[in-house]
């Protein structure tokens, strides 16, 4: 239990960096930054409301521990004031809204893409140096450089504008009334095709490598030979003798991963219209909505944050070794 | 017919050759090497590090690996020729008739999977029982080499080096087979618990009544367990006599300088004195005997011809041109 | 030197990926040095405006204050030929009509019939078409790779550089020390960095490339930190640290003499990656708008087509050029990596005598399987 403990000790660490940072951050830009951040608003906020929405952003009178305290506070009941873009709406509103079309692609992308990923690097490595490995791992891997803007544009393109095989815009046709009925779910999935494809066509050549190469090395380990000595199948060779342990390195390496695929939902979002953070965080920069900004890279440090500790948990739960 | 020469030989190498393809060529590991093991016997055998012992371990049950290859040779099990086997067949021999318990067995076990999980799939990969009667069977084994069942469910990194081994071992024993091939068993471990281990193996042995093929490079320890000792060096094999004669009066002057580098446990004090020189360097080798750039007895012809395998008196074979083919003796 | 070329030469012989990736990178830089002289025409150079008369020029100057039959006559047989210069487009009109045209009838059939240069598809003269202000694409690319590049590989420079100092500092110091940098490591690993760098850049206002370099540099080092930490860690058990050590030298002497030499192979693949990343974000970030819209980068050329409808009305080159060339110089920098993992570890290629392996390895069972086939058939 040691292990989730630490674990969870930096991960609540780590969130304290992040906010440090996001305090810090209009503070130490030049000039007032309450100004700053509100002069993209004037006219939605009358000079009356200021004093009130100052204290509210943190932004209280007196030295900087005294501010700090008070954004903490706000950070931790989740009262981040209103978004300057959507006045008066509070900011948590906007985000809560948003936020759960941005679990739905990058979640499923990320999934799909460790599963199809994986299988390929568990293939590619086992057959390593055969058409396959000679093929699809290169392919793959470029594929993975692409930017994600690109990678989006390339499948707006041919199956939104070419083809029109699927929508381009928004996360569901807006005729619709949103509920959990078959017709607008089917919808949203309809709609979340390219996004989710966009993401998962450049992520899957990392986890395709990372599980090659774990593979690799694995398939060298004296108990691999003992495996296949002991008579067992191939398939159970290669799943629960080599797989099993060569997703262990594959899984460490996921926060970066998450990182990466919270980075390309971001401009896949945008690409497509979609109805997520990402396409809100855009939005937000644009008319330098701080607040919104502020609370955006907060809850995405969160979303991330909890997706390395499920992580966490999945590594404690496969390799033995830390359960003590 | 499946029990083949009824004469007493479970195994017989026959001209076996393993080459490595490496980038620039290939390097023959093991070179023609012919040998027999007769049932219920321990055959050691030894030689310096390189020499190609696990190598030649490896690919009786074909369990080499890339870029190893094995261009000609024969490995008849019972009358029938394990390389020339299908994937299926070969599968069902593995472990079932013959197991292995490789060298460096602390790296043998799956660090992620339970101790019983691993001695189970083995059982239910050969056997039609139920998976309680595969445990069953496990706590039994568990037991026999001195493990208490209750520690099943524990992981390999929960276990000490000696109790690592002993699982091994539990696992090679599993399916009760006709041979084991064991491949330096006990050297990650302290003398000891090699000794215990030993002691334990013969023991098992006399009940199960299986072949062994002891690899190791510890003669001493031969010495006092196996029946026949075979020495290899350089991939090829230069002497197969019983233990007594390969300890007490070895022929070849590779044996020789072996048994000097070890104090024998039983024997006299001696001054150790070695074998000078390096092991040969299989990527360039010499022509004629590989051994004759160390050898104090080399002669013209060492340089120039290899020497092959000979019997020089019944059931004593040496390659060495110090022994030469006696009269009329076939080629 | 020659100890220099042999290593190259070695790194690449039989190593497709890093050929390949090379090449393409080696292009790029070429092309990005000497744009001046390769590029067909200039950066923001536009493709002249045009004058040709068309019957929505015909209708408007119908009737028109000094109109003559004439004229109209002439006009109209001029309809659909194009000029590029203004004068010579009037005095064309002049002379074939034979009258002097009067100044204000001048100007206003110069107005009608003015065209912009506008989207271009891919000719001749625009191998890659032109942009909405008329302005040729394949020119634009060559000269917007010296930024994209000097973009990428600055952050990848910064990034290296604070990489290596964590990683290795922090390896060799040990104790408090490592654990504060680690923690930190760790610390920039779970943030995402992406969110990050908008941020920043939203903060900073239009960022130039300057800026983006900075900001992605700074925030992309700490997977190549941890990774250069570990291996130093190993290294530095090996016995000649110890030996160096025992002799006297100072800290920093064995971490520059020693140790660095012995990770440079992690040290090139943490630039071309960090390289990649940067080029990626880079490209992100022009294309949302939080770059310097006014300097040339495939980002702002991409943000350009998306700000002129460009897939949209069909100008799918403006779009597809940038974007697939970007792609294609990530492209480069994955391979080129891909062939260091490669060569760092020669185990993960496996290619070469693989193959010669496996053609063995099946002839060889081939030939026992038929054997077996035939030894039963006999008995
Ligand atoms: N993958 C490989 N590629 C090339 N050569 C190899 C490879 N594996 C082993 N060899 C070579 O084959 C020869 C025999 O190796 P092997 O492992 O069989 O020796 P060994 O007798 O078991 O030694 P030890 O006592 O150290 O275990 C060695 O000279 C070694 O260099
Ligand atoms: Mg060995």
């Amino acid at each position: 239990m040691g292990f989730l403990v630490r674990r969870f000790l930096f991960y609540l660490a780590a969130f304290l960096v992040a906010i440090t940072v996001n305090f810090a951050l209009p503070r130490l830009m030049p000039g007032d930054p309450f100004e700053i951040m509100f002069a993209a608003a004037q006219g939605k906020i009358t000079p009356e409301q200021l004093p009130a929405l100052k204290a509210q952003y943190g932004f209280v009178e007196g030295p900087w521990y005294v501010q700090y305290g008070a954004y903490l506070k706000s950070v931790f009941t989740w009262d981040l004031g209103p978004s300057v873009l959507f006045f008066p709406t509070p900011v948590s509103e906007v985000i809560g809204y948003a936020l759960p079309w941005t679990l739905f692609i990058s979640g499923s992308a990320t999934l799909i893409s460790i599963l199809i990923g994986s299988l390929m690097g568990i293939y590619a490595a086992y057959h390593q140096g055969g058409w396959f490995d000679k093929l699809a791992s290169p392919t793959f891997l470029v594929l993975g450089a692409f930017p994600a803007v690109v990678m989006a544009m390339i499948l707006f393109y041919i199956f939104g504008l070419v083809l029109e095989w699927f929508p381009i815009s928004y996360g569901y046709d807006p005729d619709l009334d949103p509920g959990w009925n078959l017709t607008f779910i089917g919808n949203v999935l309809y709609h979340a095709i390219l996004p989710i494809l966009s993401m998962v066509l450049i992520s899957i050549g990392g986890w395709l490598f990372h599980m090659r190469n774990s593979m690799i090395h694995l398939l060298s380990e004296d108990y691999i030979r003992m495996a296949v000595g002991k008579g067992l199948s191939r398939r159970r060779v290669m799943f629960q003798y080599a797989a099993r342990n060569a997703i262990l390195p594959v899984i460490t390496a996921v926060s970066m991963a998450i990182a990466f695929i919270v980075g390309g939902a971001i401009f896949v979002e945008i690409v497509f219209n979609y109805p997520g953070l990402g396409n809100l965080m855009l939005k937000g920069v644009m008319v330098r909505d701080y607040p919104l900004i502020q609370a955006l890279m907060l809850i995405i440090v969160i979303c991330v944050l909890v997706a390395n500790f499920v992580a966490d948990l999945l590594y404690l739960w496969l390799d033995p070794r830390l359960r003590q | 017919m499946n029990q083949g020469s009824s004469t007493g030989t479970i195994l017989e190498i026959r001209n076996l050759c393993v080459d490595y393809l490496t980038e620039k060529k290939p390097v023959r590991a093991v070179d023609r090497v012919n040998l027999t093991v007769k049932r219920g016997e321990t055959l050691g055998l030894a030689g310096e590090s390189g020499c190609g012992k696990s190598t030649l371990a490896f690919s009786i049950l074909r369990l080499h690996k890339p870029p190893a290859l094995i261009p000609e040779g024969e490995v008849i099990f019972n009358g029938e020729d394990i390389l020339c086997m299908d994937e299926e067949r070969l599968r069902r021999i593995r472990w079932n008739d013959i197991s292995v318990v490789f060298q460096s067995a602390m790296n043998c076990l799956n660090p992620v999977v339970s101790i019983r999980d691993q001695m189970c799939d083995v059982i239910l990969a050969h056997r039609n029982i139920s998976k309680a009667d595969a445990v069953a069977q496990a706590a039994n084994l568990l037991e026999r080499v001195g493990i208490s069942p209750d520690r099943m469910n524990d992981y390999p990194h929960q276990f000490s080096g000696g109790m690592r081994q002993r699982v091994v071992i539990a696992i090679a024993l599993a399916l009760d087979p006709q041979m084991i091939i064991m491949d330096e068993p006990t050297t990650a471990l302290d003398v000891v618990v090699e000794r215990e281990i030993m002691a334990k193996l013969e023991e098992l042995k006399h009940q199960f009544g299986f072949t062994i093929l002891l690899i190791t490079h510890d003669l001493s320890l031969l010495g006092e367990i196996s029946d026949r000792i075979a020495i290899m060096y350089g991939g090829r094999i230069v002497e197969l006599a019983t233990s007594e004669q390969v300890i007490l009066d070895p022929k070849h002057p590779y044996t020789n300088g072996l048994i000097n580098s070890f104090p024998l446990l039983s024997g006299e004090k001696k001054v150790l004195s070695g074998i000078s020189g390096f092991p040969v360097n299989l990527w360039d080798p010499p022509p004629g005997c590989y051994f004759a750039p160390r050898c104090e007895a080399c002669m013209d012809i060492c340089k120039r011809e290899n020497p092959p395998l000979i019997e020089i008196e019944p059931g004593r074979q040496v390659a060495c041109h110090l022994f030469p083919t006696p009269e009329g003796g076939a080629e | 030197m020659s100890r220099f070329l042999e290593s190259i030469i070695r790194f690449f012989k039989g190593n497709s990926p890093a050929v390949i990736g090379a090449t393409i990178i080696g292009t790029f830089v070429l092309l990005a040095v000497f744009a001046p002289l390769i590029a067909p025409y200039g950066a923001l150079e536009r493709d002249p405006i045009k004058y040709k008369i068309t019957d929505e020029t015909l209708e408007k100057l119908a009737g028109i204050e000094g109109m003559s039959a004439e004229i109209e006559a002439t006009l109209a047989a001029l309809k659909g030929h194009g000029f590029e210069d203004k004068h010579e487009f009037l005095r064309t009109i002049e002379t074939q009509t034979g009258t002097e045209i009067p100044l204000p009838l001048q100007k206003r059939i110069a107005g009608y019939s003015r065209h912009d240069p506008g989207h271009e598809p891919p000719s001749r003269r625009h191998w890659l078409g032109t942009t909405r202000a008329g302005q040729d694409v394949l020119s634009q690319l060559i000269y917007g790779a010296r930024i994209s590049l000097l973009v990428g590989f600055g952050a990848g420079l910064i990034g290296t550089v604070i990489a290596v100092l964590m990683g290795v500092t922090a390896a060799y110091m040990g104790g408090k020390v490592d654990e504060l940098l680690v923690f930190m490591m760790n610390v920039v690993l779970v943030i995402p960095n992406l969110p990050l760098i908008l941020v920043l850049a939203a903060f900073l206002g239009e960022a130039g490339p300057h800026s983006i370099a900075i900001i992605i540099g700074v925030t992309s080092w700490a997977w190549g930190a941890r990774v250069l930490r570990s291996q130093t860690l190993s290294i530095r058990k090996r016995e000649f640290i110890t030996a160096a050590e025992a002799i006297g030298e100072s800290k920093w002497r064995i971490i520059v003499v020693e140790m660095v030499p012995n990770v440079i192979n992690l040290i090139a693949g943490q630039f071309v990656g960090t390289t990649l990343y940067a080029v990626l974000a880079e490209a992100g970030l022009e294309f949302i708008g939080l770059g310097d819209p006014s300097v040339v980068t495939w980002g702002t050329m991409l943000l350009w087509a998306q700000n002129n409808s460009a897939l949209i009305v069909g100008a799918w080159w403006e779009m597809l050029a940038p974007a697939i060339t970007i792609s294609i110089f990530g492209g480069g920098l994955a391979l080129l990596n891909m062939g260091m993992d490669y060569v760092s570890n020669p185990q993960l290629k496996g290619g070469g005598n693989m193959g010669l392996w496996k053609k063995r390895y099946n002839e060889i069972q081939q030939k026992r399987l038929a054997k077996a086939r035939n030894d039963k058939e006999l008995a």
